[in-house]
């Protein structure tokens, strides 16, 4: 408990991230109880600008955009928390047993890591997309899991052997602990705040990356997402007619989601390079700053006073 | 005296080379060191940094494997065991590290620490011995109150309790032999002579053979009843303690002790007695040959960068390793 105090003051971007995400989790679980009207029904004329009934307008196709958007979090936060959950495990494992293991293991695993990190990633995905036809949002989180792990493993690996290198896992050798057991144990809690900045990053990667393709109507044009609100927004050439509420609406969910990704991300940094926290020591500087420079001007004044003294 | 019994650990002929990075020869961190390990007695092993002390231990702590020499603990090679094995020996021989902020996991409790070597080792029949047993332990290091203590993290206790902790670890285990690597170096002088009693314990009560690693004179002489002196790796000079430091025969011994400051001769000067010719240390790799330390010896002869002099008896526990004394010599 103090803990989480600890790590919340002073730390405004991960505050802020922290309620950002949290409300956009606990909006999407009580969509179902919130949500005003059905998602996937007709319940209005199409494209009704915001009002009162329809807090949010309506769709082309006489949907309600608020529920719509409700409902659509349910999908792309799920998409986006299970694909980052599938790239930092891989990153994990592959970063952390490269380092831990080191030799032709490592030589093998890093190999394999510059390949994956080479491959340029959206259009690689848009091509595996299109291949496997119009995909789910399971196959999205998939794709989008398997190929988002490789620079996180790659930050894995290098923190993981530089902590191999401390005492205490050459003193938990020599008691005779096993080498699984001090990966897990002994390696993995030091780099809690790393594991969980890769995540928010690669689940931001996700929600993003899915918003992509199915904008670009990769997707299943079935499934309610932000992504597919956007496809069907263009597709209905909704900001041409004049019914902005369509298109801005899910493009301002994801980037405000987007953004609380980054600021918890930002947050983590800060845990693991403390320097960045430094606002409080740099008023500080910045008034010692200000002291000498008036010091200064004062002296070289006195100067030129005793200058004119002399000359006089 | 217990040298005439059997020694728990015996060292002989000991070369450990390590590969440098694109160079064809290998740095020789350790050149034919051979000691022996006595239960229930202490043997300091003194040197500058670089001598090869440290890598002493790793290697009999099978942290770096020799390249040759023979290892001999209770009379079987260690460098050929392999799992169980390895396990059984981790039981018996144990490490104190010289930095204790970095030997402690600064994310787990004092009470995690101690519970692995117990539980690894087998050393509680049941879960619910550990917390009793833990307390026990922590007493016995000195850490009161032991309940309290058991929940705190490292980072709220002092170097000096931290290596108590450390310790304690080796008591948990039960260790025979605790190779311990400059222990109190990085604790405040006022707080050594506590972690050196605590180790002095050890040795009397539990019977433990030491290897003390240090660059500290006055707690080897303190702490071990025999020393031995390194120098780029090699062994220049070992016996009784007393009798290294009251006559120290070996060039580099006498330099070694005149740097301790002492209060009787005030504003020493620095290596006064002692003309240096150089203070560089020479990098040994696997083809150097002659003296280590011949390029600082004022005594240097042509013979001594030719080769390593034998060993020569001084008196009944009391050998070197240089041509001033092998007879042939001035």
């Amino acid at each position: 408990m103090k803990s989480i105090f600890a790590f919340y003051r002073g730390n405004t971007p991960a505050l802020m991230g922290s309620i950002i995400v949290f409300t956009f989790i606990l909006l999407s679980a009580l969509a179902p109880w919130i949500a005003p009207y059905d998602a996937e029904k007709r319940v209005a004329r199409g494209h009704q600008p915001p009002s009162a009934e329809h807090i949010l307008g309506t769709t082309r196709s006489g949907k309600d955009v608020l529920s719509q958007v409700l409902y659509a979090g349910r999908i792309s936060l799920t998409v986006g928390f299970a694909s980052g959950l599938i790239a930092t495990v891989i990153a994990v494992l592959l970063g952390v047993t490269s380092a831990y293991v080191g030799g032709r293991v490592d030589a093998f695993l890093m190999f394999l890591t510059n390949v994956f990190l080479v491959l340029p990633g959206l259009p690689l995905i848009v091509v595996l997309a299109a291949f496997l036809g119009e995909v789910g949002p399971l196959s999205i989180a998939l794709i989008l899991g398997l190929f988002g792990w490789p620079g996180g493993a790659r930050v894995m690996r290098a923190q993981a052997l530089s902590i191999r290198e401390k005492e205490f896992v050459t003193a938990a050798e020599v008691i005779g602990e096993s080498k699984w057991r001090i990966v897990v144990v002994e390696i993995l809690p030091n780099m809690v705040s790393l594991i969980v900045g890769t995540f928010t990053g690669a689940a931001l990667g996700a929600v993003m990356g899915q918003a992509a393709l199915e904008f670009i109507g990769l997707g299943d044009p079935n499934v309610i997402s932000w992504g597919t609100m956007l496809f069907w927004a263009q597709n209905n050439s909704a900001l041409i007619v004049g019914a902005w509420w369509d298109a801005i609406v899910p493009g301002v969910a994801i980037a405000v989601f987007a953004m609380g990704l980054a600021l918890l991300n930002m947050g983590m940094d800060q845990i693991s390079n403390p320097q960045l926290k430094g606002s409080k020591n740099l008023k500080q500087w910045k008034k010692l700053n200000d002291e000498l420079q008036a010091n200064r001007k004062k002296k070289q004044e006195s100067r030129k006073i005793a200058g004119e003294v002399v000359e006089g | 005296m217990s040298s005439e019994s059997k020694p728990i650990f015996s060292v002989k002929k000991l070369v450990k080379d390590f590969p440098t990075a694109g160079g064809p020869n290998s740095i020789r961190a350790l050149n034919d060191v051979s000691f022996e390990l006595f239960s229930g007695e202490a043997m300091a092993v003194v040197g500058e940094s670089g001598s090869g002390k440290s890598t002493i231990a790793r290697v009999l702590s099978l942290l770096h494997d020799k390249s040759a020499g023979d290892l001999n603990f209770k009379e079987t090679e260690i460098s050929g065991f392999s799992g169980e094995e390895i396990k059984r020996y981790r039981q018996q021989v144990q490490m104190i590290f010289q930095d204790p902020y970095g030997s402690l996991n600064p994310v787990h409790t004092i009470y995690h620490h101690l519970a692995r070597p117990l539980l690894i080792h087998k050393k509680v029949k049941s879960k619910k011995e550990l917390p009793d047993k833990i307390h026990a332990l922590l007493e016995e290091v000195g850490l009161t109150p032991a309940v309290e203590t058991a929940k705190k993290f490292p980072f709220e206790l002092s170097g000096g309790q931290r290596q108590r902790v450390c310790i304690a670890k080796t008591l948990a285990i039960g260790a025979d032999v605790v190779l311990a690597d400059e222990p109190t170096s990085a604790l405040d002088v006022s707080i050594r002579l506590g972690v050196l009693n605590l180790m002095q314990k050890m040795k009397r009560e539990h019977n433990v053979a030491f290897m003390y690693i240090t660059h500290d004179l006055a707690t080897a002489r303190y702490f071990a009843e025999r020393t031995a002196v390194m120098y780029v790796g090699h062994m220049v000079e070992w016996g009784e303690t007393e009798d290294i430091i009251q006559d120290p025969q070996h060039p580099y011994t006498q330099l070694l002790i005149s740097a301790v400051p002492s209060p009787l001769k005030r504003h020493q000067k620095e290596e006064k007695s002692l003309h240096v010719k150089n203070k560089d240390i020479p990098t040994w790799t696997a083809s150097s040959v002659g003296c280590p330390f011949v390029g600082r010896c004022i005594h240097a002869m042509d013979k001594c960068s030719q080769s390593m002099p034998e060993i020569t008896k001084i008196s009944e526990k009391h050998f070197v390793r240089c041509f001033l004394h092998d007879g042939s010599g001035q």
